[in-house]
């Protein structure tokens, strides 16, 4: 299906908004576990992009917003890690139960199970929605 | 008489080689629940964790930190051992300004990779064999 949005280039000043699974925190914060690639998209790790996103919407968009955490994450911050690209790729398909329509969508590919590439993100995140916070 | 005295020494070596600081056998036991966890486990599609995979990390822990009390006399601190991205397991740990990833994937044949950190000048990375001990791993992150 024809996507009603083409991808954009998002700037390195941007905003990245990423859902952390209570699995994957402990004491409230995000274990290096956090970060890694979806299997069942496009092998990237999936986060939401400010311009078309808030955090709450990122929330509400997991199978049981209550389990989740939220945390945003820099562009430029990102980029400056090895390997990892960052790149616009909405989401638009309406037919599927539910429908998944985000424009927001964002994936972050390249390699996640090196443990510099997740410590390194453990240093450049920050903690918006914390998973104890109202759904 | 001596040949007495050298099997008890030999007794009290094995005994002391298989100890292992309850601290430590705590945070093993304790990640056993993550053997648990079903397919899809934090909702967004991740695969269930095999007990091959955390057996070979518990037992690259026990024998490291073993080798690393018979060096120093000390027990190493418990890591943290927590769940990796596609079905690998992390052990964790972090010691006055200094922190050490040590990722055992799920894949035996792939290798097993670390990295440490302290200043922007005090890294150390690479890859272990996790059938060896790996002492001198825990002696940076306690230099």
């Amino acid at each position: 299906m024809k996507l009603p949005w083409q991808p954009e280039l998002i700037p390195d000043a941007a905003w990245l908004y990423l859902r952390v699974h209570k699995n994957q925190l402990e004491h409230g914060e995000p274990i290096p576990g956090a970060f890694r690639n979806r299997p069942q998209s496009t092998d990237g790790m999936s986060t939401d992009w400010e311009k078309y996103a808030t955090p709450e919407a990122c929330r509400k968009r997991a199978r049981t917003p209550a389990d989740n955490a939220v945390i945003e994450l820099t562009v430029g911050d990102v980029r400056a890690i090895p390997w990892q690209v960052v790149e616009h790729t909405p989401m638009y398909q309406p037919d599927e139960n539910p429908p998944n329509i985000n424009r927001a969508h964002t994936d972050v590919f390249g390699e996640k199970r090196n443990p510099e590439i997740r410590l390194r993100y453990l240093q450049i995140y920050r903690m918006v929605i914390r998973v104890e916070d109202p759904a | 008489m001596m040949a007495q005295t050298a099997r008890l020494e030999r007794q009290i070596h094995k005994q002391t080689a298989q100890r292992i600081s309850a601290k430590i056998e705590a945070a093993i036991q304790s990640s056993r629940k993550m053997l648990e966890w079903a397919d899809d486990w934090d909702e967004e599609g991740s695969k269930k964790f095999e007990a091959a995979t955390w057996k070979r990390a518990v037992q690259w822990l026990r024998a490291t930190a073993r080798a690393f009390h018979r060096l120093q006399g000390v027990w190493i601190e418990p890591p943290r051992i927590l769940p990796g991205p596609e079905g690998s397991i992390d052990i964790h740990w972090k010691h006055a300004g200094r922190e050490l990833l040590v990722n055992f994937p799920e894949n035996a044949a792939e290798p097993v990779e670390y990295y440490g950190r302290g200043s922007a000048s005090d890294v150390i990375k690479g890859k272990l064999d996790s059938a060896q001990a790996s002492a001198w791993v825990l002696v940076w992150l306690k230099k």
